[in-house]
């Protein structure tokens, strides 16, 4: 009897304390950051932007310091969300936009609160199989002249003048950003 | 019995030794690509401990790749190697030039030159039904995307990154440390403009932020 009193008497002191101070029910649960990497597969092309999510689990705050180190094509990078929100099932999600590697990329998302707590996801890599060609058409060849290799050298152009003028577009943008940025 | 299974004992015993001593001896060769703008006559790699302490290996080879691209090799033992260490190099000129590599973490699978992937194998062109009475549509998709790259992104291009904003990219990449050989202009292939510009603009954030 005198156990299960004392007992009572705990559980209750604790529920006091946790109803007075819910934080202190939080504080024991480590933020975790969970993400799941976009299939080799769907890798896009070179330098082509790709939306990476995170989702913070044992939290509601959308608002808190999530960044990516990226190690693209073997040089550092150090990105920062472009947007967070509370997602549909209630969870704080963080999107990175990250130009795909011409090679190889090496990721990882670091959580990091006003408060000192630190969270590490697990390192994510993707790479190709292959170095995809990224030469600018040449406009200077003659076309050929035989009709079967004409429409072959026109199609082949006319794909290549579209990866090019989606690489200029892509600089083009960064390059209006930055300036927006800059004048901030 | 009790000798044959003392002798497996013994024999189990003798194959983990040496596979142990096989894997961490196994030797492996880093790859770094350098930017030099000189034709390099030596090379050293370096492997920076979290501690600071830095070991230095003579390079194994240094490959030209293209113009002022270099690929230095240098060899490392697995078990000297962890993941949290970082892994750098350089390359001597014979008039005592040096250019640096990148910094960068001591992961496996980057510590190889970007360029040792294989060129992907160019796919043949299949031409659809019926394209052939096409030629002359095929001919202004051409001449209308040559005027879109050309005239429109180009000239965009030209107009945006002037001389005075060239110079600022170009100070804010030296003072993030984001060092290349060439100048940032409007001339860049456009990939490669892409990936710095990604880069100063990853690194202006960040600083903002903290």
């Amino acid at each position: 009897m005198g156990i299960k009193t004392s007992s009572l008497a705990f559980l209750a002191a604790a529920a006091l304390l946790l109803l007075t101070f819910p934080a202190l029910a939080l504080a024991e649960r480590k933020i975790v950051i969970h993400h799941v990497p976009p299939a080799a597969e769907s890798m896009p092309g070179p330098l082509v932007p790709v939306i990476l999510k995170v989702h913070l689990q044992n939290t509601q705050d959308p608002g808190l310091n999530v960044h990516a180190l990226v190690v693209r094509d073997g040089r550092l990078l150090k990105a920062s969300s472009r947007k967070s929100y509370i997602d549909k099932n209630g969870l704080p999600a963080y999107e990175f936009v990250i130009e795909a590697p011409l090679s190889r990329m090496s990721y990882q998302f670091i959580l990091e609160t006003d408060w000192g707590e630190r969270s590490f996801s697990p390192r994510f890599s993707m790479a190709r199989a292959c170095l995809p060609d990224i030469d600018l058409v040449n406009l200077d060849a003659q076309a050929p002249e035989e009709t079967r290799e004409k429409l072959v050298y026109l199609l082949e152009v006319s794909d290549g003048l579209q990866n090019d003028i989606a690489h200029y577009q892509r600089a083009l943008e960064l390059l209006n950003e930055i300036k927006d940025i800059m004048k901030r | 019995m009790i000798r044959n299974t003392a002798l497996k004992a013994h024999i189990t015993l003798l194959a983990s030794i040496l596979v142990s001593a096989s894997t961490s001896l196994a030797q492996s060769v880093i790859q770094l690509d350098i930017e030099a703008p000189f034709e390099p006559v030596a090379g050293v790699g370096l492997i920076i401990s979290t501690d600071g302490t830095t070991s230095a290996r003579q390079a194994s080879s240094i490959k030209s790749r293209g113009e002022n691209q270099y690929i230095l090799e240098f060899p490392f033992e697995r078990r000297e190697l962890r993941e949290d260490f970082m892994i750098s190099g350089l390359l001597k000129s014979s008039d005592g030039q040096i250019a640096l590599a990148d910094v960068k973490p001591a992961m496996i699978e980057i510590s190889q030159s970007l360029y040792s992937l294989p060129d992907c194998p160019v796919t043949e062109t299949k031409l659809p039904p019926g394209i052939s009475s096409q030629i002359a549509l095929l001919e202004s998709l051409v001449e209308i995307r040559t005027d879109r790259r050309e005239k429109f992104f180009k000239s965009s291009i030209k107009e945006v990154l002037n001389e005075d904003f060239a110079q600022q990219l170009n100070d804010l990449e030296k003072a993030f440390g984001l060092k290349s050989h060439k100048a940032i202009s409007a001339e860049l292939h456009p990939v490669e403009m892409t990936d710095r510009l990604s880069r100063i603009k990853a690194a202006i954030e960040q600083y903002r932020r903290e």
